[in-house]
């Protein structure tokens, strides 16, 4: 069973002026007691999301929509576990898949099959599991004898390509994916779509950040539609 | 919500459980740095060596020593040092550097610590193995393997790796330290009995006083141990245990109460 549940949560991030991240300023500013600046120099913050309350359930496809700036990625990366709420409760049942970046850890030194290695093992799979995955990775990248060069090598068509492959072979419950990927050249973009339709198929849930409305109305159950760290309506 | 506290204690572990993407991520940084280079790793080795025989010489005559027992010692002292201020410096770094990771994959932050601590391991291994072939070609033993002397070493360990965590925490959020820390580093080059020996001073008072004061004087003879097989005064153990004790209580403090904000200072 896969859940997501958010509690009056609120993130906001602290902002530091030049000041207010380094030690000198805070060693004069309790030095002098407060009496210079030292109130205006305190970090301030900006809410990148407030007081949101959202139950997303299997089976649920989500599109966040918004402008930029509206906290469609802060509301992602909230969800996989990277920024803590400042304030309300998360709590997020199954394993999350994010694929915000696949290009993620990706070392242009290294040859295409370190980096399948590399990045199996970011994305939390066990070598074996990886080693049991290289084959069908290769395969469905094209990359032939290209996969045992150094990916600086690489177009960056096919260094995506690379990159979409090792994303795809991972299991998980929750996908969370920043806008749709696309990926290389016609012939294998429509590869790619089948098999990314397959990956949201197989997951529970779906959390997407998108400003697609085609894509909103073709694979999506629900809309929520965030402004200014607010949503909106759902 | 679960408190930072149990946070913290579950970051570590399945850090530990993680071992293998350590191993993984630390090997690929060494390979990393010396790839399209002709000699690779041994580079490290050798831009040390270079230092190790320039001061050798240079100080081995200034202070009239046999270079057949000033230069081992020497050597030894500058191996370790490079190891402790690489973990040090670089553990200061270790979130920092890996910003786009952090803010993409959730893995355990101390995950970045140890690797900074291992890359370095794996390289302070290197150069000791390239020492130690180098003096035996020279015929002279600088290797007196001695197993009373683990557990110095480990709390050695212990205390290099609370220290790297506590800078890695505060140097995220206040961008000053690392700076401090590089100039701290230089001063205790110079501090610590590395190019000098203990006995060619003992009747200074500053000295001592410094010596007394100095954690990585404590630190460089617990981990040279390993080496040269000296088994440390109980006092000196004492120092090095009680260090490790309340470094690890405040580090951990720290990286407690940090530990929900750290993605943000990034």
């Amino acid at each position: 069973m896969a859940k997501i549940i958010l509690k009056n949560m609120s993130v906001s991030f602290p902002i530091f002026s030049w000041h207010g991240r380094s030690i000198k300023h805070e060693i004069i500013s309790y030095a002098v007691g407060g009496m210079i600046g030292s109130q205006q120099n305190r970090p301030t913050s900006v809410d990148a999301l407030s007081n949101i309350n959202l139950e997303i359930n299997n089976g649920d496809r989500v599109a966040i929509i918004g402008h930029n700036g509206s906290g469609k990625t802060t509301l992602l990366r909230t969800i996989s576990k990277i920024y803590y709420p400042t304030l309300g409760e998360i709590e997020v049942y199954g394993k999350v898949h994010s694929l915000i970046d696949i290009m993620l850890g990706v070392d242009y030194e290294s040859t295409g099959r370190e980096n399948i290695y590399l990045r199996g093992l970011l994305m939390g799979l066990s070598k074996k599991e990886i080693a049991s995955y290289e084959e069908e990775i290769i395969d469905f990248s094209e990359l032939d004898e290209f996969i045992n060069l150094p990916m600086r090598m690489y177009s960056s068509g096919m260094a995506m390509r690379l990159a979409f492959a090792i994303a795809a072979v991972v299991e998980s419950d929750i996908l969370l994916m920043d806008e749709w990927l696309s990926v290389g050249d016609q012939d294998f973009r429509s590869k790619a779509q089948e098999k990314l339709k397959k990956m949201i198929s197989r997951s529970k849930i779906l959390v997407i950040a998108t400003h697609d409305t085609a894509l909103v109305d073709s694979i999506c159950n629900r809309v929520i539609c965030l402004e200014h760290g607010r949503i909106n309506s759902i | 919500m679960p408190s930072n506290v149990s946070l913290a204690f579950a970051d570590l572990f399945l850090a530990l459980k993680k071992h293998r993407l350590i191993h993984e991520l630390a090997w690929n940084d060494i390979k990393q740095r010396y790839r399209r280079t002709v000699l690779g790793p041994l580079w490290i080795s050798l831009s040390i060596g270079a230092t190790i025989l320039g001061l050798g010489l240079l100080f081995g005559a200034i202070f009239q020593q046999k270079n057949t027992s000033y230069l081992p010692y020497l050597a030894v002292g500058i191996l370790f040092w490079t190891f402790i201020s690489g973990v040090i410096s670089e553990g200061g770094d270790s979130f920092i550097a890996m910003h786009n990771v952090i803010k993409q994959i959730s893995l355990p932050y101390s995950l970045y610590v140890f690797r900074v601590m291992y890359r370095n391991l794996i390289m302070l291994g290197h150069n000791l193995a390239v020492a130690v072939i180098i003096f035996y070609l020279l015929d002279i033993e600088i290797w007196n393997f001695n197993i009373l002397v683990i557990p110095q070493f480990l709390l050695g360990m212990v205390n290099l790796f609370w220290m790297a965590l506590f800078l890695a925490v505060i140097s995220a959020r206040y961008r000053d330290i690392n700076p401090i820390v590089a100039n701290g580093l230089q001063l205790f080059f110079y501090l610590t009995p590395i190019i000098w020996m203990v006995d060619q001073i003992k009747d200074n008072h500053f000295i001592n006083a410094v010596l007394r004061y100095n954690p990585f004087y404590y630190i460089l003879t617990a981990l040279r141990s390993v080496v040269d097989g000296v088994v440390m005064s109980e006092n000196q153990m004492l120092a090095l245990g009680v260090m490790a004790l309340i470094g690890l209580f405040l580090s951990f403090i720290a990286f407690c109460i940090s530990y929900k904000r750290i993605a943000f200072w990034l």
